[in-house]
């Protein structure tokens, strides 16, 4: 045997755990190489050494400890939750900033809108009126207003609320056509069902039972 | 919960003290280990053996805390908390033995050394090793041959055979 082959035979050995010490054939090779007969005086004693190691002296009972920082961060985690929970969205940081990012943008439109669409007099002095250098179809006529004649808007303010209603006209529109797919593909279900009471056909009865699935 | 604890807490801290060589970040990262566990035991797959999922998360942990601190030239080997007065030249060796092996440990590679104590101290099969690990089966046999044969060297080096200690 060569030194090779003992080495590899005493890693098949130990994988099988078995004892080295008790193979003829390593015993024979070991006998006349000095090398190896240390390699296999070395390794007796070092797993059963390895081995002994596997339950350590402990000085302190961990499961006090473990259980502590489970149970804490257990409740840390279910009470940020119920805080959470039971915060208004006004409440919470994002949503106090989302509102005041609201609120600014509305000051700020209302601010520009008033300014746009403010109505012009004979003393207006915007650079619009007075700029003669500014295109005939710039230049905006001024208009003449008596002094107890009430306000008008001009045409721009009209576009823009009647652009917002049929916006909102629309909005209707589509939810009422959402509010009739959904009574329908629900009633097409319920006519598989010979049995359902003539309420449940309803309109209504179908629309809140979507609802309460959607919720679901 | 405490049962879990109670029953391997011995072998999670005996696997960390080995890995690390310091009783105190044994004890931290036993801990650890058993806070993790806890808190992903959903995940464990119930149709393997829980010991080597146990112990290879303690590994990993000993592992991961190793590559983030220098290692502690002052390891004291786990016999060296037993007094010496009252032993016998046999015990004497023994103990000698034990600080050599923990020496020898100290200087192998963590992955190496991992899979050597649970091939040899916890006694888990080449298969569990390698599922626990998550790598192949004969790169576990790789890495602990490769840790025999370190181990063996360093006894060999210094002097050291079954039952008496000649370190030089």
């Amino acid at each position: 045997m060569r030194c090779d082959a003992f080495e590899d035979r005493l890693q098949h050995l130990l994988d099988e755990r078995q004892c080295p010490e008790d193979d003829a054939l390593l015993a024979e090779h070991a006998a006349d190489c000095p090398h190896c007969r240390d390699v296999l005086d070395a390794q007796a004693g070092l797993f059963d050494t390895v081995r002994d190691w596997s339950v350590a002296n402990l000085e302190v009972d961990l499961v006090d400890r473990v259980v502590d920082r489970v149970v804490s961060r257990a409740t840390v985690g279910t009470a940020s939750v119920r805080v959470a929970a039971s915060r208004s969205w006004w409440q919470t940081a994002s949503g106090r900033w989302t509102a005041l990012a609201v609120a600014a943008a509305l000051v700020l439109v209302a601010w520009k809108g008033i300014d746009r669409f403010a109505p012009r007099t004979a003393n207006d002095s915007s650079p619009s009126a007075v700029d003669p250098g500014h295109t005939a179809q710039n230049v905006r006529e001024p208009r003449q207003r008596t002094p107890n004649a009430p306000l008008e808007f001009g045409p721009l303010a009209r576009k823009a609320a009647e652009d917002l209603g049929s916006r909102l006209a629309l909005g209707v529109h589509y939810l009422h056509r959402g509010r009739t797919a959904v009574t329908d593909a629900l009633r097409g279900q319920l006519s598989r069902k010979p049995d359902a009471a003539p309420g449940e056909r309803s309109s209504s009865f179908l629309f809140s039972a979507a609802s309460r699935l959607a919720i679901g | 919960m405490a049962e879990l604890v109670r029953r391997y807490q011995g072998q999670v801290f005996a696997l960390c003290y080995r890995m690390l060589g310091d009783r105190q970040d044994a004890e931290d990262m036993a801990q650890e280990t058993f806070v993790r566990v806890l808190r992903s035991l959903e995940r464990w797959d119930n149709t393997r053996h829980f010991e080597p999922w146990l112990l290879a998360i303690a590994g990993n942990r000993c592992r991961t805390l190793l590559a983030t601190r220098k290692r502690r030239p002052d390891t004291s080997p786990i016999v060296a908390d037993v007094p010496a007065r009252g032993y016998d030249a046999e015990d004497q060796a023994l103990r000698s033995l034990s600080e050599e092996v923990s020496l020898g440990l100290a200087d192998i590679r963590a992955e190496y050394r991992q899979a050597f104590l649970m091939f040899h101290q916890h006694e888990m099969s080449y298969g569990d090793i390698a599922a626990s690990l998550d790598c192949p089966l004969g790169t576990v046999k790789t890495w602990i041959h490769r840790a025999r044969r370190e181990l063996i060297d360093h006894l060999r080096l210094r002097g050291i055979v079954e039952g008496t200690s000649h370190a030089v």
